[in-house]
């Protein structure tokens, strides 16, 4: 059976053209988004339908956002403010955000070991330690797999701005779909000018008819079988009304303003519209958090952008009763050094930092863990990077002892450790 | 005949045994050190005798390992074939109608390797190699205090005057003063003078090694290099500066304009420790970094770029990863690998020697089918079958671009990809297929997304590439009357390189039969340009 299915799409025009149409036999969709076999499967009982992640490459200074030590001399030139929750206190940059201190907590004991950006960046994202030879998916396609999207045109998982992820082990058919730049989300989407819908189907089905022996010559390439899969999607995405969800044009001006007209801002309004359609992973990407000069100059700059973005992200969702089952979480590679350097900048520090966490049924106002006076350590409840993991799957539903099958038939667990436990002074 | 003297002779007993000493000395600076890469031999390793008929070294090799593994190469592949691989390897894009056909009507037993010369010595080899080394320069079009446009011409003068790669490096690695005296000066420029991503660069692109993790901790990985090797090798960086060097006047699309400039200047000669070799070299500074990293007797120095043009040819390199060069990390062919850096070196360094010796090699020559094969999986790495690639984010749009007639470097939106600012534009046709972000040192990823197809498949480019312009060659085949099935011929050639099969032909005559004259054609030529054949190096 062919494996590109753009034969599928309108038989009909096809059998016009040629005439011919019994000699092509009769096709069904495969993979990717296929209605059939790709319908949501909402985990009964599940707190969350839908994660956003913001991720805040390069390794954010915890000590100067989440975890701050006005009082400390590492704590560098920063006042702290009180937030909404009582007892806890971040950064003077984050105000609006402090505001929305019930629905959010902090986790300030995260401790890891990786200090290298791409080993530690793979690590958070997968769980695993980078190999050469094998490529790990990220959470992101492995809820795309497991509990697919709501809609069977949207793409289950949805990547903005930053790095563009390999699907890894769980296949190509989950992988992230990749938004370059979320200023202008909606590339493609609606059909060029010069043809319509009827030109796009008989394109198509030439298209089809032109690309068959190649096809059938190298039918054990993966690579090219991928293609026919993402064409098939990139159809159904171009044709499907849902697709509007990637234009921001259609959002009232004052509410792009509201989230901030940057790239991180934009970003977070097309992750609500997508939690709308029922995408169930995305990834916000804001980088730069790499200070290791002039750190309190950039994070204060940053946290303008981060503040104003993230607060009406909150804010949002908890208007259209989405915040409930959207778990939101903020996190880097690594933490900062406590100590400053010469440069009035800090290093990598992935001993102790933080991550926030928001919705998605997570208890807020909570502080868990502590990092130790100066900053430097875990004084108290480490949490490890797979507990966190392992708190993403507990919320989405997605069973994290459960193994993988990869394309090599090696089993892959969701979170490698058996016994990793979500973090449960998060939970209700 | 005399008797020895006494001395003499007592020497005479001793030699053999001071020689022992000595040797063991020498081969334990080399080899004291197992972390590090054996040595190259002495003489170049001796060429398999096989029953291959082929006067290329590099298929003796090859065929060795096929006879061992029992397998049997596919076969040469055909001229269409040969032109566009050969097309779209040395100058990043596909030929035109025109290229194919005369290569195809051209006779004499030397053609190919005449093809492979023409295009070596064509300014387009230098685009697009140049690309690779942008690449792993991580050359950017925008960052402070460096010159873009001059480290770019500087890159694309060195590939096209074919300098030796040994003393191309040399230069990068010592050059002082501003961008305007010495364009080599780039390179230390575009690292902003960081001494530790100096170091990764040094090692990492010019040595095939990977030391990132031990930047910031001793290895874990089994290879045992320390922290401290690594910042030996960064002390060489430590007394570097950049300094401001006043003023220059530029001109921009918006006019003139004034910006700064920087000089990089040593305080004084700095201290390092060469990776494995322990002692430090005093004050020796970047002059003898320079020499240790271009030494022939550099393990590593050879062997990653010759590595590094094999898997840009061959699909893979003969060790993977390309920057992993490393005494666990095997190579699929050892003895290839150590003969083709010999032969490198005694060629003076000379890149495209290397480059065409490859493309001459019945290996590359080989058709992309692979054989079906009984018996379980095919080993890894054999080279018996050219493995598809799918084209570049550079060779893709140049090949549209060209085969539909819409090349125009005045235009931004129609300029071959060398001319367009680096790192592309996120969400635009080169970032969309994976160009580099020239952030880190990364090998690209050829992934397939749903972007790509949503690119080619509606894009505004592939859109008004395909409409009914100007410089579109089917206007002209079309006006000047040419038969359907000859149009049909040529607009196979001019994309895919090769003539439509008769079934081809009339699913085309068909569907032309059916739609609008001219949307037709246009239609035509965008499905072609969407078929995977278009899309891979094949």
């Amino acid at each position: 059976m062919p494996n590109c299915g753009c034969e599928n799409y309108e038989q009909l025009t096809r059998r016009r053209f040629l005439g011919a149409a019994g000699a092509f036999g009769a096709g069904t969709f495969l993979g990717l988004w296929d209605p059939r076999t790709l319908l949501a499967k909402p985990q009964a009982g599940a707190p969350a339908k839908s994660v956003i992640l913001l991720w805040m490459g390069g390794g954010q200074s915890h000590l100067d956002t989440w975890d701050p030590k006005p009082e400390h001399a590492n704590g560098g030139s920063f006042q702290a403010i009180q937030t909404a929750a009582k007892g806890i206190r971040v950064c003077e940059h984050l105000p609006r955000l402090a505001n929305e201190f019930s629905d959010i907590s902090i986790v300030r004991s995260l401790t890891n070991k990786e200090g290298n950006h791409d080993r530690a960046t793979y690590q958070l994202h997968t769980g695993r330690t980078p190999m050469a030879s094998f490529q790990h998916s990220t959470y992101g396609s492995v809820a795309a797999r497991e509990l697919a999207g709501d809609s069977p045109e949207l793409p289950p998982y949805v990547t903005i701005n930053g790095r563009r992820w390999a699907a890894g082990h769980v296949g190509s058919a989950h992988a992230a779909f990749h938004i370059g730049s979320a200023t202008e989300p909606a590339q493609n989407l609606s059909f060029h000018e010069s043809v319509n819908s009827n030109r796009i189907k008989s394109r198509l089905n030439l298209l089809n008819e032109l690309d068959k022996s190649f096809r059938k010559k190298h039918e054990r390439e993966e690579v090219i079988n991928a293609y026919a899969e993402h064409y098939r999607a990139a159809y159904r995405l171009m044709t499907s009304p849902a697709s509007r969800a990637f234009d921001l044009s259609e959002e009232p001006a004052a509410n792009r303003d509201w989230y901030g007209m940057t790239q991180f801002g934009q970003g977070c309004l097309l992750a609500r519209r997508l939690v709308q359609e029922g995408v169930r992973f995305i990834e916000v990407n804001f980088g730069g958090w790499d200070t290791h000069q002039e750190n309190f100059e950039t994070v204060a700059a940053k946290c303008l952008i981060l503040d104003q973005a993230f607060s009406s992200l909150v804010i949002d969702l908890r208007a259209r009763n989405l915040l409930d089952q959207t778990l939101i979480v903020l996190c880097s590679e690594f933490g900062r050094t406590p100590i400053i350097n010469k440069n009035s900048g800090r290093d990598h520090w992935p001993r102790v930092f933080s991550a926030v966490l928001a919705g998605g049924g997570i208890i807020g106002g909570r502080t868990i863990g502590a990092s130790s006076r100066d900053g430097g350590e875990v004084r108290d409840r480490p949490v490890q990077v797979d507990e966190l993991h392992t708190t993403i799957c507990h919320q989405l539903g997605i069973n994290s002892r459960k193994k993988i099958e990869a394309a090599d038939s090696r089993p892959i667990r969701i979170v490698e450790r058996r016994d990793a436990e979500p973090i449960k002074e998060l939970l209700p | 005949m005399n008797r020895p003297s006494r001395i003499a002779r007592t020497t005479c007993k001793l030699a053999p045994a001071l020689v022992l000493v000595m040797f063991s000395l020498v081969s334990d600076a080399l080899a004291t050190d197992k972390r590090l890469l054996k040595p190259l031999p002495a003489e170049p390793p001796l060429i398999p005798k096989t029953r291959l008929e082929s006067k290329n070294p590099i298929d003796h090799f090859l065929a060795a390992k096929w006879a061992e593994a029992g397998v049997r190469p596919t076969y040469r592949c055909d001229d269409y074939t040969f032109i566009r691989r050969i097309y779209l390897d040395l100058a990043g894009v596909i030929p035109t109608a025109e290229a194919v056909q005369a290569f195809v009507k051209s006779r004499g037993s030397r053609r190919r390797e005449q093809e492979i010369d023409k295009l070596l010595e064509s300014n387009r080899y230098a685009e697009h190699w140049g690309i690779m080394w942008e690449d792993l320069l991580r050359v950017k079009s925008r960052l402070r205090g460096t010159e873009v446009n001059s480290f770019r011409r500087y890159i694309q003068e060195e590939l096209n005057q074919n300098r030796p790669y040994d003393e191309w490096v040399r230069e990068m690695i010592v050059a002082s003063g501003t961008a305007q005296d010495d364009p080599a000066v780039n390179f230390v420029l575009r690292h902003q003078n960081d001494a530790n991503d100096l170091t990764i660069s040094v090692t990492q692109v010019f040595m095939g090694m990977q030391l990132k993790c031990v930047q910031c901790h001793d290895d874990r990985n089994g290879r045992f290099w320390k922290q401290a090797d690594f910042e030996g090798m960064a002390s060489f960086w430590k007394r570097t500066r950049i300094q401001p060097a006043g003023k220059k006047l530029v001109t921009t699309p918006q006019g003139p304009r004034e910006i700064a400039i920087t000089k990089v200047v040593d305080h004084r000669p700095s201290d390092g420790t060469f990776l494995g070799h322990g002692q430090p070299a005093e004050g020796a500074g970047r002059e003898a970094l320079a020499d240790f990293v271009t030494s022939p007797s550099n393990p590593y120095f050879a062997r990653a770029v010759v590595n590094r043009i094999w898997k840009q040819m061959m699909g893979s390199g003969l060790v993977e990863p390309v920057d992993d060069l490393d005494p666990i990390n095997d190579a699929s062919h050892p003895e290839l690998l150590d003969w083709l850096a010999l032969d490198f070196i005694g060629h003076g360094y000379d890149l495209k020697h290397v480059i065409r010796l490859i493309a001459n090699s019945r290996a590359y020559q080989t058709e992309s089918v692979k054989f079906r094969r009984s018996a379980g999986k095919r080993a890894d790495r054999l080279f018996d079958a050219m493995p598809l690639r799918r084209m570049t984010a550079e060779q893709l749009l140049d090949s549209i671009l060209v085969c539909c007639g819409l090349l125009n470097d005045g235009n931004p939106g129609n300029r071959r990809a060398i001319k367009n600012p680096y790192p592309a534009q996120p969400g635009g046709f080169l970032a969309t297929f994976g160009a580099h972000d020239r952030e880190t040192i990364h090998q690209r990823d050829p992934e397939a997304t749903i972007p790509q197809a949503l690119e080619l498949l509606n894009g505004r480019f592939i859109n008004l590439a395909v409409a009914g312009h100007d410089g579109n060659p089917l206007r002209g085949w079309l006006r000047q009357g040419t038969p359907v099935n000859r149009v049909i011929e040529l607009l196979y050639l001019n994309t895919l390189s090769r003539k439509p099969s008769r079934q081809e032909k009339s699913v085309v005559r068909a569907y032309l039969k059916q739609a609008n004259f001219t949307t037709g054609w246009s239609d035509v030529l965008w499905a072609v340009i969407n078929t995977r054949e278009f899309m891979f190096v094949r």
